[in-house]
């Protein structure tokens, strides 16, 4: 069987005999002598004595033929065909795990397909199950009628719940096979895929679900609290999807412990945030974010995150490094000093001679640097070196100023009692170490790697115990500092965090519209093979050709 | 006619002694002033005396001269069967339509030229088109030959048509120079819509023998190019847009065929002896066949 999808499109053949009328008046491309005209008169195209019509350039007849063939490309001609393949496209996005009557909609739409097929009488024996959001995921049923429900997995899946930050990535509509007959299991509580099924050339659509109440947990995020290093600061992101106001109770867990909880007003489609500080032990490795009582869609009212990056550094200080030091590492809340053989930092001060060309100040009378340290962490790659303030004392009576954008170097201004150096604060140099902070010719920090068991190494020469440094409230700054540029990252401003697409809670089932595919999509069972390429394509070549003999006539009239 | 296709003079003088006895049977008999005059032949008045030739026959031994010059001699007659003809060649702009067809006629009237010369008949040359192209009055011997063929060189076809030329063909215009009880040899491709059936009956009435030699192109038909085209004819001028498919040429051909019929009912009417060839034929077998059909 075959048909249109556009058939008001032929209504242009009428236009065909406007063709040939156009070609009565084609003038002739060339002209031959002959001996006798009279031999020609009864096949001549002029009107002859007592007819008023003009005949037209054969060549019409070709010309109305590509018309004729172009029309019929634009109306969309297709040819119907049974089907022997049904590819069923399970909507298993996080709406669909709700539940109803103690049923998930999945399972829900599982049944009504197996109704569905189990009720067709004639149609498709192959039938395939694909999930909509994770198409690499499918199912092939030799026996449409045994449809069961486990077979299809009861949890959503991380792309569907944890992670779901950013829009499902469906699979093209217009990439569906035209082999196979497509139909939708869904519960069209999802805008991504009720767009979707508009553009899909679906031939059914099986909707399940009523429920639209829900509220979810999207978001969970972890920081460092900075005044007590045995605690961090919380935040959860609640929203209710909703028709109505719901009240609920947010609790906050580790492991097994309740570690504190907060009641809940949400109106509906209302999105909020709730703080928490919460104390957290060296072995906990887990919060987690959990509604009270849980709603249909149970998926969405918990939200788990991993908070080890939030445990304080194990470090191990030299024996040589001095009280100052090992105050500011002591008090810094992301260290935790240690005994142990292999912590994750290390420090290591060692004494020796000031390099020649190091700026002191004019009143320290001992040129002496008395401490080399080096910190030494067990992985990572420092990025660059961050300050809140812009300058540090380094040594009395001098300062260093921390510019990331001068790239001279300046000679002490003693009048001023003030020194500026370059900071170089460059990218790291491949193979070479990168020198972080210089005075005049002379190094002050610089930063190497090793290698793979020590990769970064941290070396600075300014002295680290001389007291006109070390009261300064700069010095535990420029200790932090030093502590993340050998980690790699800052650690005081470390935060974890995870999220969900809050539209993802959304249950309410919404109509879809029907789609132009719809409407062009012929029963189910069978299958449209558009034709429009070939009329296209045969249009084509009879145009190539009409080209080929217009230009050998003209070439033919040249010569001739 | 070009220097490349003169005719080689020995193939002519072969055709001439192969086509006498023929064109003897084609001269009309009876009486009239149109004899030859000082030709040795059959004939009763006395022309002259000649030493006698082996071969000769001993009836026409003059006795009494060969006894007088103690040598034998021949008497010979005026020679009463040679006549006087005119071959009109159709010198038209159609008659270059298609390689050779022009040549072929050229030939052909040379060659009759020739023979009848040979045979001691005057011949003229007449060149029509639409009007009187060439002429060259009747005459006798090498010479008139000479200036027979000279006329034909001189005479180029493709003059004699286009827009001007207003009408074709005009066979009637030989009328006039035609003798009274002369023989005629037309030789043309009779490509008017009429056949020129009513030049053929007026000169049919003042011709004593009349003989028509049809020369067609090797297709006539045969227009290059397809689709919609302006043929125009080559005499007239006059234009007509036709479709060049295979069916119009045949149908073409066809109209060609029923012309060709046409005229050759007229000759056998009129009495003319009609020939009809195709360029690219040879001429000394055209001829052959035309005299031989004829005698």
């Amino acid at each position: 069987m075959a048909g249109f999808f556009n058939p008001l499109w032929l209504l242009a053949l009428a236009l065909l005999p406007l063709v040939r009328w156009l070609h009565r008046w084609h003038a002739p491309l060339s002209s031959w002598p002959v001996a006798a005209i009279f031999i020609w008169r009864e096949t001549s195209a002029d009107a002859a004595a007592g007819e008023t019509k003009r005949k037209p350039d054969p060549a019409w007849r070709r010309r109305a033929v590509i018309v004729a063939l172009l029309v019929i490309a634009l109306a969309g001609p297709y040819r119907q065909s049974e089907l022997s393949d049904l590819t069923v496209w399970i909507d298993d996005s996080l709406s669909m795990y709700s539940t109803e009557n103690d049923t998930t909609r999945l399972a829900l739409g599982m049944n009504a397909l197996a109704l569905e097929l189990s009720e067709e009488t004639s149609g498709p024996d192959r039938v395939s199950l694909r999930s909509l959001t994770n198409p690499g995921r499918s199912q092939l049923l030799h026996d449409r009628r045994r449809i069961a429900v486990p077979d299809w997995p009861p949890s959503p899946s991380d792309r569907t719940s944890a992670g779901a930050g950013t829009t499902m990535d469906l699979p093209p509509p217009a990439l569906l096979s035209t082999d196979s007959i497509h139909w939708l299991v869904t519960d069209s509580a999802s805008d991504a895929v009720r767009q979707w099924a508009t553009r899909a050339a679906l031939a059914r659509i099986i909707q399940v679900g009523k429920n639209t109440e829900n509220a979810g947990v999207f978001r969970l995020a972890a920081g460092r609290n900075l005044q007590q290093s045995d605690q961090v600061d919380v935040l959860v992101g609640v929203v209710n999807q909703g028709l109505r106001t719901i009240s609920r109770d947010l609790q906050l867990h580790d492991g097994n412990r309740l570690l504190g909880h907060k009641p809940l007003l949400l109106e509906p489609g209302q999105e909020t945030y709730l703080r928490f500080q919460v104390p957290i032990a060296p072995e906990t490795a887990a919060l987690r974010a959990r509604m009270s009582p849980p709603d249909t869609l149970s998926a969405d009212d918990e939200l788990g995150l991993d908070i080890r990056p939030l445990q304080p550094l194990p470090t191990r200080l030299g024996k040589n490094c001095g009280e100052a030091l090992y105050r500011a590492i002591d008090t810094h809340p992301a260290l935790m000093l240690t005994g142990k053989v292999r912590p994750e930092l290390t420090i290591e001060c060692m004494t020796s001679t000031a390099p020649a060309g190091l700026p002191v100040a004019p009143a320290d009378p001992a040129p002496v640097v008395s401490t080399l340290p080096a910190w030494l962490p067990v992985a990572g790659s420092a990025q660059d070196i961050s300050l809140q303030k812009p300058w540090i004392a380094v040594t009395g009576g001098s300062r260093i100023l921390f510019t990331a954008a001068q790239t001279e170097t300046h000679a002490p201004d003693q009048k001023q009692d003030t020194a500026t150096f370059d900071s170089r604060l460059q990218p790291a140099l491949a193979g070479a170490d990168q020198v972080l902070l210089r005075a005049g010719e002379v190094p002050l920090v610089v930063r190497r790697i090793t290698g793979e068991d020590r990769p970064v190494v941290v070396e600075t020469n300014i002295d680290m115990t001389r007291p006109a440094f070390t009261r300064q409230p700069e010095f535990a700054a420029f200790v932090a500092a030093l502590v993340d540029l050998t980690v790699g990252h800052h650690l005081l401003e470390e935060t974890v965090s995870t999220a969900r697409n809050p539209e993802a809670s959304i249950i309410a089932p919404a109509s879809i519209p029907p789609g132009e595919k719809h409407q062009a999509m012929p029963v189910a069972g069978k299958t449209a093979g558009s034709l429009s390429t070939l009329f296209l394509i045969a249009a084509l070549l009879l145009l190539a050709a009409d080209t080929i003999l217009l230009w050998r006539a003209q070439q033919g009239a040249h010569r001739a | 006619m070009d220097n490349e296709t003169v005719i080689d003079e020995a193939r002519l003088r072969r055709f001439a002694r192969l086509a006498a006895p023929l064109l003897r049977g084609h001269v009309a008999q009876g009486p009239g002033p149109h004899a030859a005059r000082n030709r040795p032949g059959p004939g009763l008045e006395f022309l002259d005396l000649r030493n006698y030739a082996p071969g000769d026959d001993i009836r026409h031994i003059d006795w009494h001269q060969s006894s007088r010059r103690q040598q034998p001699m021949i008497r010979r007659y005026r020679d009463e069967s040679a006549a006087d003809w005119f071959l009109c060649l159709d010198g038209s702009a159609s008659m270059i339509s298609g390689d050779g067809k022009w040549t072929l006629a050229a030939h052909l009237t040379a060659a009759l030229a020739y023979s009848l010369l040979h045979a001691g008949h005057r011949v003229a040359l007449i060149i029509f088109a639409n009007q009187i192209a060439g002429f060259c009055r009747l005459g006798r011997g090498a010479h008139q030959l000479a200036k027979l063929i000279k006329l034909m060189r001189a005479h180029d076809p493709e003059k004699f048509g286009g827009t001007d030329a207003m009408n074709g063909s005009n066979l009637g215009l030989c009328q006039d120079a035609l003798s009274p009880m002369a023989n005629a040899f037309i030789v043309s491709d009779f490509l008017t819509p009429d056949a020129m059936e009513k030049d053929l009956k007026a000169l049919r009435a003042r011709a004593s023998s009349l003989s028509a030699i049809q020369v067609f192109a090797a297709d006539e038909a045969a227009v290059p190019g397809r689709g919609l085209a302006t043929l125009y004819d080559m005499e007239t001028g006059k234009a007509r847009r036709v479709d060049l498919s295979s069916q119009s040429r045949a149908q073409a051909s066809a109209t060609l065929q029923r012309h060709r019929k046409k005229l050759q009912h007229i000759c056998r009417s009129l009495a003319v002896r009609w020939t009809n060839c195709t360029a690219g034929q040879d001429w000394e077998r055209i001829l052959l066949d035309h005299l031989h059909t004829a005698r």
